[in-house]
């Protein structure tokens, strides 16, 4: 099997070179090569360069189990991807977690934008006050009190 | 005086800080301005915000003569726009040559435009071109590029100054299909752009000033944007000591639990840090987070490294707040600087003391990510906490109803007295919901579907319940359409089959039941009354898709279309009728597959009292016998979702 490399540039123009099969986890990047939208390098105007390094890392580590042991991977090494990926998130800030779904989102790599969604949905939502959560994730409440009582009323069941 | 209140510290990864906050804007009152050549201190332009679009405007005194050209107020946009191609008449308007300096200015790179009628504002010939652009709709056109006379106020900080002109204001003309999504009135944007052609940058290069600016938006009333130097008050924020001392320490005390060195203090600061263990992120140094509590607790204003942190010299960052001694003055503990002020959006409201600040677009906006993402992460919610959500901003509520949540377990609901019980299996978890209007010891509950229960009173009155919210549907009396029958023969027993659909979204139901005697009654939403269908022994019946599904006293399936006025049974097209299923006696549910293919799950009891088993079937329809199904595999989700609620 040849190892084919793929340039990506970052929208503050830096430049990652990755294997085809790290690059290819992403199913957006596939029509861009296939656009020839990108000759050599394939620009992401809407990436920074620390969270595409993310996604890389995120990418590489999981193009690597997909690899072994021809495709059948056990579950001990399925263990360890999810307990590498758990401390992936753990240790990004609110900005970065912010940013990294943006991007997944973009670039349409499936288990990374699950991953974040649940990992924002169990760490920043989940049993959480409303308070709690409008503070964490820095929302203001823009209902009028009419309109938040009848938000609350239609569960109520679910604010006890 | 505000007494600052420092909470959670130790339990939480940011510095919260809270206190009341008074914001003085309190302009400086200098005096010495008669200069032999007259420098505006600032320049500024009135704002208002326009109550039916809610954009804001502004006022810009254009051409010769003077005409007040009122456009909208465009934080991003690149320069000042204005409709050339109805009414602009001057005599000071200047088309600029191609390839002037004035075009590389604009940054027109494009070549000469040419003029095909005879020449008038926005129509010329050998001038550049540029792009007015509607922020509002996101709309581009073409114009000329053109120099005319404004004309602005001047202030010196404390009270408006003289008007001042600016001979030769570069701006691009627009076409009147541009004004579209506009404020009424207006006849173009004002961009505030950082670009060279952005009107604070030509306000600066016009008067030598500083290229800042600073707006006061008004939510009503008129509020005014500054050039030049502001009113800020002090570059830092000072605080008394007794905070200062508070929040340093504190500071410091989570830098340290990050690993960052502290060294030396700079002044005028008191805590400063080397930068070797601090990460840079997009909002500044990845230094510990400060929340500045306002008006109440829900409002905060969050401070990142880069509104936080100076950097004093290579590799030291020191924390831009400054002691301001016992006091600061007589009215106010904490005055916030200019720093921590920059590249946020302010918004004064000063007839109800508050401040909102918006954080400028690239810092992240939980409350507006895009629809996909939010119901991605809703959807990973457990019941609860998705309910809880929806209540945190009206955008989350918005999505959240258009989230799928497949309940792919049932939820037990437990009935007494006084309560419903909840019973959640995914979250091993009860809820209890009280149920005033309920009682359920005068009450039948016929059939359940999502939240909502089919309920048949004493008096024989029927009626739609959800069990959350409490809200109540009631159907029409039974008794009108059985005028000449003995109404006992007609009440729902417990033996009677009976089944309800209801789709919340669509605010749709069709319920339907069956009496002993060989009565089925159904009613859907719209109909005038119940109908009856006669001759139907019903033993269990299943809804989906418009149709009823009825499995009767002699084996077989019948189907009635629900969805013509007609309510017929469905004969062509029913591959049922003549195999009838072959085991008896057990309790027995229908459930209907995506595709409109009927199953029939039976239930045994298994080894132990408490254990139940359950097979499923469905008919070969070729063969047409009854076979058991071996595998659910094939079968779609909802269809999974809907065997397993049968079982519950």
């Amino acid at each position: 099997m040849s190892k084919k490399n793929i340039v990506l540039k970052s929208s503050n123009g830096i430049i990652f070179e990755v294997e085809e099969a790290v690059a290819l986890q992403s199913e957006t990047i596939p029509y861009m090569i296939e656009d020839d939208c990108a000759n050599d390098t394939i620009p992401l105007a809407n990436v920074t360069g620390d969270i595409l390094a993310l996604v890389i890392e995120y990418c590489k580590k999981h193009v690597v189990v997909a690899d072994g042991d021809g495709g059948g991977s056990s579950s001990s090494s399925q263990e360890d991807l999810k307990n590498w990926d758990a401390q992936f998130m753990n240790d990004l800030d609110q900005s970065k977690i912010f940013n990294l779904l943006l991007a997944a989102d973009f670039l349409n790599i499936k288990t990374l934008f699950d991953l974040t969604c649940q990992f924002v949905a169990d760490t920043m939502i989940k049993g959480k006050s409303v308070e709690e959560v409008r503070r964490t994730l820095n929302i203001e409440k823009d209902y009028t009190s009419e309109e938040e009582a009848k938000a609350r009323q239609e569960n109520e069941w679910a604010f006890k | 005086m505000a007494i600052p209140l420092l909470r959670s510290l130790m339990a939480n990864p940011q510095i919260i800080f809270s206190f009341l906050l008074l914001l003085l804007f309190s302009l400086s009152s200098s005096t010495s301005l008669t200069q032999p050549s007259f420098r505006p201190k600032a320049l500024i332009l009135p704002i208002t915000k326009d109550q039916s679009t809610l954009q804001y405007t502004t006022i810009i005194n254009q051409r010769t003569p003077l005409v007040a050209a009122s456009v909208v107020f465009g934080l991003g946009g690149r320069q000042l726009w204005v409709n050339c191609d109805e009414g602009y008449v001057s005599t000071t308007y200047q088309p600029p040559r191609c390839f002037s300096a004035v075009c590389s200015r604009a940054g027109s790179s494009h070549g000469c435009n040419e003029c095909f009628i005879p020449a008038r504002p926005g129509c010329h010939n050998n001038t550049c071109g540029g792009t007015p652009d509607n922020t509002v709709t996101r709309t581009n056109g073409a114009g000329d590029i053109a120099l005319d006379v404004v004309s602005i106020q001047s202030t010196n900080g404390s009270n408006p100054g003289r008007v001042v002109t600016i001979p030769n204001l570069i701006f691009v003309c627009g076409s009147t299909f541009l004004l579209h999504g506009l404020a009424r009135g207006s006849v173009g944007m004002a961009g505030m752009g950082r670009h060279n052609v952005g009107l604070p940058s030509q306000f600066a290069a016009a008067f030598s000033s500083n290229r800042k600016f600073a707006v006061c938006l008004p939510s009503r009333g008129r509020g005014v944007a500054f050039f030049g130097n502001g009113p800020t008050v002090n570059p830092y924020t000072v605080m008394e000591t007794s905070i200062f001392n508070a929040f340093t320490s504190a500071f410091v005390r989570e830098a340290a639990a990050r690993n960052i060195t502290r060294v030396s203090s700079v002044d005028p600061f008191g805590a400063c840090f080397s930068t070797k263990n601090v990460g840079v992120t997009r909002v500044g140094y990845a230094v510990p987070e400060i929340q500045l509590v306002l008006q109440s607790d829900d409002v905060v204003w969050r401070i990142f490294g880069g509104n936080s942190m100076v950097r004093v010299s290579d590799g030291v960052i020191c924390l831009g707040f400054v002691d301001g001694g016992v006091y600061v003055n007589a009215r106010t503990s904490v005055v916030v600087g200019g720093l921590q002020l920059e590249d946020n959006l302010i918004e004064l409201d000063l007839a109800r003391n508050r401040l909102e600040t918006t954080m400028s677009e690239t810092r992240y906006d939980w409350s507006n990510l895009s629809p996909d993402i939010l119901r991605s992460i809703l959807e990973g919610l457990t019941s609860k906490d998705f309910h809880r959500a929806r209540a945190v901003c009206s955008n989350w509520y918005t999505v959240s109803t258009t989230c799928v949540r497949p309940l792919l377990y049932p939820w037990r609901v437990l009935f007494d007295e006084h309560s419903t019980y909840l019973f959640d299996p995914g979250e091993d978890n009860i809820y209890e919901i009280g149920h005033p209007e309920l009682d359920l010891f005068k009450t039948n509950i016929m059939a359940s579907c999502s939240n909502w229960l089919l309920i048949e009173d004493a008096r024989l009155n029927f009626y739609l319940q959800n069990v959350f919210t409490r809200e109540r549907i009631n159907l029409p009396r039974i008794m009108s359409l059985l005028a000449v029958k003995e109404e006992w023969q007609f009440f729902p027993s417990e033996d009677s089959a009976s089944c309800m659909w209801i789709n919340e979204r669509a605010n749709d139901y069709v319920v339907a039941w069956s009496s002993i005697q060989g009565y089925l009654f159904s009613y859907k939403k719209g109909d005038d009354s119940w109908w009856s269908h006669q001759d139907i022994e019903c033993e269990y019946m299943a809804y989906k898709d418009e149709k009823l599904y009825v499995y009767t006293f002699d084996r077989c399936i019948k189907i009635l279309d629900l969805s013509s006025d007609l309510r017929e049974e469905v004969v062509i097209g029913n591959p049922y009728p003549n195999h009838p299923f072959h085991i008896d006696s057990h309790p027995m549910s229908l459930v209907i597959t995506s595709s409109g293919k009927v199953l029939i799950v039976v239930s045994f009891r298994g080894y132990n009292d408490d254990e139940r088993s359950f097979n499923i079937y469905e008919m070969n329809l070729e063969s047409g016998s009854w076979e058991r199904v071996t595998s659910l595999a094939g079968y779609a989700k909802s269809t999974i979702a809907r065997l397993l609620s049968t079982y519950s």
